[in-house]
């Protein structure tokens, strides 16, 4: 440790008394921001997970513009080109947050025609337990009379559960592995990949990547994605920012009046070091340092405090408080950036100083 | 050893006007002597010594310390002479308060950049020959006032400057702890310590080995009865 750092230290750490209401105000800022930061994100991620349960973002099918060529995708006789999904994937990168596979073909049940999906494994809230095993659709259901068995092409299917309703065409659907279905409609690969993307992710502007992506398939974004991104922009996010800026502003206010306040009262101990032979840069490094650390104390006691207020508050905190670290972090860093810049004017105005007249009407 | 040539060094008046704190000063400083500089307040005994340091810039004139001309230097080269050829002790000791007394001596060996266990290593030496090793773990506010000063001083010595330029060392010593303080400086000097003393005491500074007299910024060549506080 070099001396300006080591003596910044020794006199927080002695007159840490002096430097306590500072700390605390940059505490009291840091907690706040904190707290506020890590509940909004809390509900950003309850409502994307609302949204994400109403169905996918974007849903990419077989290209298909002719009555025949739907027909045949409806019959399941269409599936999508094999280097879809790798595609959908280079196309998306990191904002593409889950793909489900689908097979669906529509079959004659309960005297109505009704969407057959094969679907992975653990893709149901209820597990499907080999290929005569099924989930229903609320409304099909009903409609089936909430039967144990069902008959599809000959077979005895195994109802394991119903799906609570979605309010859409898939309360009629009927839910069974994606192999099993397969093996119904004599079809391999899929005709569906419904694709989820990251929260805070345009589902506008990624039904416009993919449609330049070339898959050979079509892309049909869902009403739900508009919801998403008005959501999105309904949420805290667009007035976190400048609440953020105003309590930085306090801070740095805070540090300013705190540096000076700290210099005017040492103008002879840092005179006595520069007759020491202390260079401008110890001198003004020694300044810079002690705001540094008594910004980067206080935000992180802070920061640990905000973050244990928020997660005994809000449950959803408590779930994800281990990904809060590298908010404390930013927090941290954010504010050593701000008692840095705070002390500059101060430190710039004590260097300036004529030495001889500190020692002599001190 | 050090050469002052028709130093000035003039400030502006408050209300207008020029203050000529030391008006055309010379004088010749030999390596081992004990020169004690007297006058009344506001003749300009700090400024003549904070020149001799490095630390106040002359209006006109210069100061040579050795080989050196030390307004020749730019000012962190003149930190830098500070921190190796120059000691300063204060009348207020102006030792670091939340810092102890090892802490404060070793202080400018840090600034002169040395490691921290060289710098402890020689204020531990500097304090046991002042006769402070006791107290080294104390921080300023624990001592006496002459035990203070003693640290002042240790702190002055701890590099092994050429000269120590001590501003008013007895100002806020009663007069035995003064005498205390002298006859360490003495002793200092015996060992061929260069040391300059700034004082309005004449029964201190006849202890020098020579007096130098400043009346209005300048030398005075008046009887020393006449120079007193």
């Amino acid at each position: 440790m070099t001396t300006a750092p080591w003596l910044a230290v020794r006199e927080l750490v002695v007159r840490r008394g002096r430097a306590a209401l500072a700390c605390a105000v940059i505490a009291a800022i840091a907690a706040t921001v904190t707290a506020t930061e890590l509940v909004a994100r809390a509900r950003e991620e309850a409502v994307a997970a609302q949204i994400d349960a109403m169905g996918p973002a974007l849903t990419v099918v077989p290209r298909g513009t002719s009555t025949g060529e739907l027909a045949r995708y409806e019959l399941g006789e269409a599936a999508l080109p094999a280097s879809a999904e790798a595609a959908v994937r280079a196309a998306l990168g990191r904002d593409l947050r889950a793909i489900e596979r689908r097979l669906v073909v529509h079959r004659e049940l309960a005297g109505t025609r009704v969407p057959v999906v094969g679907v992975a494994a653990d893709a149901l809230p209820m597990p499907l337990h080999g290929p005569d095993s099924v989930a229903l659709g609320s409304e099909l259901a009903r409609r089936l009379g909430n039967e144990a068995g069902v008959a599809l092409d000959g077979r005895e299917l195994r109802v394991e559960g119903v799906l609570p309703s979605t309010g859409g065409v898939e309360d009629l659907g009927l839910f069974l592995p994606l192999a099993a279905a397969q093996a119904l409609a004599g079809v391999e690969g899929v005709n569906e990949l419904r694709l989820s993307l990251r929260a805070g992710v345009s589902s506008r502007g990624a039904e416009a990547r993919l449609t330049r992506a070339s898959l050979g398939a079509a892309v049909i974004r869902s009403d739900r994605g508009d919801v998403a991104d008005r959501e999105a922009q309904e949420s805290l996010s667009r007035h976190r920012g400048s609440a953020y800026a105003v309590m930085a502003a306090v801070a740095a206010l805070c540090l300013v009046i705190a540096a000076h306040l700290d210099a005017a009262e040492r103008r002879v101990e840092l005179a006595t070091l520069v007759a020491l032979g202390a260079s401008r840069r110890t001198v003004l490094g020694a300044l810079l340092f002690r705001s540094a650390l008594l910004a980067a104390a206080g935000s992180a006691l802070g920061a640990a405090g905000g973050a244990a207020l928020a997660a005994a508050q809000d449950p959803a905190v408590a779930a994800a408080l281990a990904r809060a670290w590298s908010l404390c972090v930013a927090t941290v860093g954010a504010a050593v950036a701000v008692g840095v810049a705070a002390a500059i004017p101060t430190a710039l105005a004590t260097i300036a100083r004529d030495p001889v007249r500190e020692l002599q009407e001190g | 050893m050090i050469r002052v040539d028709n130093l000035t060094k003039t400030f502006a008046a408050p209300g207008g006007g020029e203050v000529h704190a030391l008006a055309g000063v010379s004088l010749w400083i030999d390596r081992g002597e004990f020169v004690a500089v007297v006058g009344r307040s506001g003749s300009g005994k700090s400024t003549l010594l904070f020149a001799m340091g490095g630390l106040a810039t002359p209006t006109a004139g210069h100061v040579q310390l050795g080989e050196t001309r030390v307004y020749d230097l730019d000012r962190e080269a003149r930190a830098a002479l500070r921190r190796t050829e120059v000691g300063f002790v204060f009348q207020t000791f102006n030792l670091v308060p939340y810092l102890t007394c090892l802490e404060n001596v070793a202080l400018p060996a840090l600034l002169a950049g040395s490691s921290r266990g060289e710098a402890t290593d020689a204020a531990a030496r500097v304090l046991e020959r002042l006769g402070m090793s006791a107290r080294s773990r104390h921080r300023p506010a624990q001592l006496s006032v002459g035990e203070r000063q003693r640290v002042g001083i240790g702190r002055a010595l701890v590099n092994g400057p050429r000269v120590l330029l001590a501003d008013e060392p007895t100002g806020n010593l009663d007069p035995a702890t003064a005498d205390q303080v002298v006859d360490l400086l003495r002793e200092l000097n015996g060992e061929g310590q260069t040391i300059v003393m700034v004082t309005h005491d004449l029964r201190l500074a006849a202890r020098a080995g020579r007096i130098v007299r400043l009346r209005s910024g300048a030398l005075d060549t008046d009887p020393p009865e006449r120079v007193t506080a």
